[in-house]
Parts: C-alpha cells; structure tokens; sequence
C-alpha cells in the first residue's frame, strides 16, 4: 500500500499504443494531481484507448502509466479494486435488483458480502435511488440507470473514479442533479474523478484539470483555467480618453484593436507581450486605465487547440 | 462556470457516509463469486428448476426396475442382471437430453448475453481476470449439468452397492462409482465448453443457441448415417454424442456396435473440447471490454 501514498492521480511516461499500423496513443507524457480531471477530444483522440490503459486493460506498446501509484500494466488487478469505472452503454446483469447489482459489484472488488450489501444499501441511497432499490434495473428509466451505473462504480469506495459520458441520454434536470452528484464526490466521498465527455459545459462544470487528446496526441494537461488562458493574446484595455485614436496607433503596430464594452479588444501582433501596449500607450501619449488578459470561453480554449493542432 | 449547475438541491441522502475500511478478500477467489452469483441467477430461472425436476424422473423408473430385477433374482428367477448397462442407459438414453437441455439454457448463451448487456464491462473493469470470469461461469454451468447426469448414475449405482446379496458382491460393484463420475465429468466437458466456444461467437443468445442445437445433433445424424452406408466408423467420431456413446459403452462394458478401440471416440472427444477450450480464451482474450 505504500505505492498509493502517491500524491499523483496520473503519471504517463510517453505512452504509445499502436492497433497494427494504427498509432493511436503518441506519446503521452503528463503528470495530474488527485482532484478532478477531464479527458477531452474528438472522435478518434484516442480518449478510450487511454481510459483502457489506465484500467490496466490495455498494455501500452511504449511508456509506462502510473494510476494512483500503482503501475497500470503490471499491477492491474490491485489498480481495478482502487478504481470505480461507470460505463457509457449501458451495463447491467438482467434479472438482478439494483441492490443486488451493486453488492455483486462490490463483492467482485473483494468485499464480504455483508460489507458489500450493506455498502450497497448506503450507495443507493446516496445516489437517490433508496425508495426504488429492489426494482429490477432492466425496468428503470434512463436517469436512473445512470445513477446505478454511477452506484455500481461508487460501492466498494474508490480512489478514483472515472466516469465516461455520465450524462448521456439525461434530461436537463437529471444531467444538473447528476453533475452535482459528481462535484460533490471528491469532498464527501475522498475519490478523485476523470471525467471523459464530449460535453465540454459537464466537464467545465465539474473538473479542475484537464487532458486535451487529439488524433493520439496530447495538446494540452493542466487546470482549465490554465487552458482558457493559454497562448492568449487577447487584450482588453481601457484609456483615459479616445480609445479610437488609440486603436488606430495600435494597428500602426501591426496589432489588431477593436472597440468592446467602453474600451478596445487588442489582439497583440507575433511574438509581442503586453509591454507592446505599454509602449504604444507612452510612445504616443496615452493614459492607460485598465489592461487584463481576456479570458476565452472554455469551449474557444478547446476549439483553438484542435485548431492549431490541425494547422500544424 | 461552476454556476453552470442549478443551485437546486441534488437528491443526496448520504446517511452518514464512512469510508470502507474492512476486510478485502484475495483475487485468487474471485472465481468463487462469479460462481455462486452465476448460479443463484440460473436457478431463479422456471425453466431451469423445471429441467431439473423433470430430469429425476428416468432415474425413479431405472431404479424401481433394478430393484424389481433384484428381488426376481434374489427370488431365484432366472434374470439375468447388467447394472453398468442400466447406469450408462440412464445416463446416456435418458439424461442426455435433460442435461442438453440445461446446457441450452445455461451454457450456451452465457457469453452472448454478456457481451450483449454490457456485462463485460460490469465484470472486467473490476479486478477480475478472464480466467477467473470463464472459470466461474464455466463451474457453474458443470453444476446444474452435472446434478442431471451424475445424480442419476450415482444414485443408481449406490442402490446396486446398497442391494449387493453379499460384502464379495458390494466390492464388486464399487468401481461402478467411480465409472459414473468419470463419465459424468466428460459428458458434462462435453456439454459445456463447445457451448461456451460457440456463444462467444455471437452476440446474439438465440443463434448460440439454435448453432448449439445444430452442432450437436445434425453430425450425430449424418456422422452415423454416413458411417453406417459406407462402413466407415471413422465417420461417426465428427458427433460429440457418438463418441461419448461409444466412450460410454467401453467404460461400462456394455456391447458395442462397432469395432473402433475406445482410444478413438476419447481422442476425438478430448480434440474437440480441448479445441473448443482454447477458441474461448482466445475469445475471451481479444474481446473488447469497451469501446
């Protein structure tokens, strides 16, 4: 147990997976503390191939992965029993009660089948379905066959739990109430959570960190903060008087201005950083009021880094 | 964008929620959960308990006769008395298609189903292996078809040992017993893992199933048709229950019709499980938990 005293959710080391002359993971390398992460690309980034691996279902061709400080490939079986994974389809054992579903569930991670009904009872309940455990699932709706899902992930007490598109097929209502369900785990249940969704307001929602896959290759790991404000250089400024004028010396620059809100949205040329609004403001008699990095949206975060990914 | 979520209060009843901090049983059992779980789901099937019930049937019938037989003999009456006929009659006439008929319901479709509820996920994203899964399925199958072949046969055994006229006939009829398990055990290999082979070809239970049934009785049909026109014995060991007849017969000396050597049918048979054992795991393998 020494090895999950670990501080770190993940550690990829230059995973690569090929399938045949598929290169479908390209050397990963990331490094992602416990908390909450989303998995983030398109189709075909190669999200499931990394979720396997982490799963220990996959052996990579290159690299190593570490989860929770076990080593993924060689430990798997001591990794699965740490990890709770609730499914995109739909995965369920007919004929089984949700409270037998998820004692089963909790007996395959190793717990005594006292511990695991009683561990079952308490998931249910946490999850909202105390009233309706004993129905058989095949006869739940929708919301709440996610919400076994995310009970049978959940019952036998996770480090981690890695969730795949979680609020599929849920109405508004069902996907806020499960949304919340999820913020809440990290401080009511102690577990880390890797979101993977192609939702990105559910990931914004939720996670604090991110992992940006496309076409195989890694484009981005780090708080989501951090990815809004990446290679920005986008500036709102404010001036003291005649903001127009000052847009017109900043395009003599080679910078892109554009009035916004009382003040100009000032793109910087190549290579620039804010001292060239600076300097532009002294070198031509301005009195600057305000200068602070427009945040992009989330969903322009992304969509810029799939853009430069496909540029370059 | 936290405010993304409604402020709305989630349906949480977390009553006072605590980390587990019990006991967490070795991988090496998990097999065991797979097989009591697997097995408690095919008994809560009608069809299942039907099958079984049903199958006791043929055995009260032998059992009545033997006895009968017994008492003529004991009576003096000149009845000639064949108990390892009478075992391997039951088992082979009467039980095949009891126990066939549970390896339709609870072997055959087995993996198909799984695959096609999404239960691979549900079993193979926890810490079980796939050898832990098959062995666990594959265990409780052999159960259920096992009761219907070896109760029967042992039961009657028993009942030959329990009637002997004397200690010197009881010895003698010991090894009957052990004859039994050991045909028992075959037949069910034989029962289960080309069922288990053929249901991970298909996600569909019903082709598994309908496949299961053609496997085992159209090459019974033809393999002996065949042999039979053109005097080729050969021919008939391509039929899983030709070969466990003629195993059958040889075990327990019962008058074959044919000559082939009892290595023959058991070559056949352990080729065709041994094959069918090794298409599964292979399957079992490469399947995809998710994707």
């Amino acid at each position: 147990m020494s090895e999950t005293a670990n501080d770190n959710l993940l550690q990829l080391d230059g995973i690569g997976k090929f399938y045949g002359k598929v290169h479908a993971l390209k050397e990963v390398t990331a490094t992602l503390a416990r908390g909450t992460v989303g998995l983030l690309g398109p189709n075909g980034a190669g999200k499931s191939t990394l979720l396997k691996i982490l799963l220990g279902l996959l052996v990579p061709s290159t690299g190593r992965a570490q989860v929770i400080g076990f080593d993924a490939a060689s430990r798997s079986l001591d990794l699965r029993q740490r990890i709770g994974y609730m499914p995109e389809q739909e995965c369920h054992i007919n004929g089984l009660d949700a409270v037998e579903l998820c004692t089963y569930a909790a007996e395959l991670c190793g717990l005594p089948y006292d511990g695991a009904r009683a561990r079952a009872n308490s998931v249910l309940a946490y999850v909202g379905l105390g009233d309706k455990r004993h129905l058989k699932v095949e006869t739940y709706s929708t919301g709440q066959k996610q919400r076994v899902k995310l009970a049978q992930a959940l019952v036998h007490d996770p480090e981690l739990l890695l969730l795949d598109e979680p609020t599929n097929g849920l109405d508004p209502r069902g996907r806020d109430e499960m949304l919340q369900l999820i913020r809440e785990l990290p401080e009511r249940r102690g577990c880390s959570v890797m979101l993977s969704s192609h939702l990105l307001p559910d990931v914004e929602a939720v996670c604090e960190n991110a992992l940006v896959l496309a076409e195989g290759s890694l484009l981005f790991s780090g708080p989501i903060e951090q990815l809004r404000g990446k290679n920005t250089r986008y500036y709102r400024v404010g001036v003291k008087e005649s903001p127009e004028a000052f847009a017109i010396a900043l395009r003599a620059l080679g910078a892109r201005a554009d009035s916004a809100q009382g003040g100009l949205k000032v793109e910087l040329p190549e290579d620039e950083d804010p001292d060239f609004i600076f300097r532009c403001a002294r070198d031509n008699g301005f009195q600057l009021r305000h200068l602070e990095l427009e945040q992009r949206s989330f969903e322009e975060a992304f969509l810029d880094l799939l853009e430069e990914k496909s540029a370059a | 964008m936290k405010s993304a979520i409604t402020d709305q209060k989630s349906p949480i009843r977390d009553l006072g929620y605590k980390p587990y901090d019990g006991p967490r049983l070795s991988h090496r059992g998990r097999f065991q959960v797979l097989f009591r779980r697997n097995l408690a789901l095919a008994w809560a099937s009608t069809l299942v308990k039907v099958d079984l019930i049903l199958s006791m049937f043929p055995m009260v019938v032998c059992a009545v006769i033997m006895y009968l037989k017994l008492a003529a003999q004991k009576r003096g009456l000149p009845i000639k008395e064949d108990p390892g006929l009478w075992v391997f009659n039951c088992i082979f006439w009467c039980q095949i298609w009891f126990a066939f008929t549970m390896s339709l319901l609870v072997a055959a479709p087995t993996i198909s189903a799984d695959v096609r509820s999404g239960a691979f996920q549900f079993y193979f994203a926890r810490p079980v292996s796939r050898m832990a899964y098959l062995l666990g399925k594959v265990l409780s199958a052999a159960v259920l078809i096992a009761s219907i072949l070896a109760i029967p046969g042992l039961l009657l055994a028993i009942m030959r040992v329990a009637l002997a006229a004397d200690g010197g006939d009881a010895l003698t009829q010991l090894p009957l017993l052990l004859k039994t398990i050991l045909y028992s055990v075959l037949f069910t290999a034989t029962l289960i893992l080309p069922a288990f082979a053929l249901g991970a070809l298909s996600r569909q239970p019903g082709y598994v199933q309908g496949g299961w049934a053609a496997l085992f009785f159209l090459p019974w049909l033809l393999g002996e048709g065949i042999a039979a026109a053109t005097e080729i014995p050969y021919i008939a060991l391509i039929s899983l229950p030709t070969n466990l007849r003629w195993i059958g017969e040889a075990l327990f000396g019962v008058p074959s019709s044919h000559d082939l050597a009892w290595y023959w049918p058991t070559g056949a048979l352990l080729l065709i499980v041994g094959c069918a054992t090794w298409w599964v795991i292979r399957r079992l393998d490469r399947v995809e938990v998710f994707s």
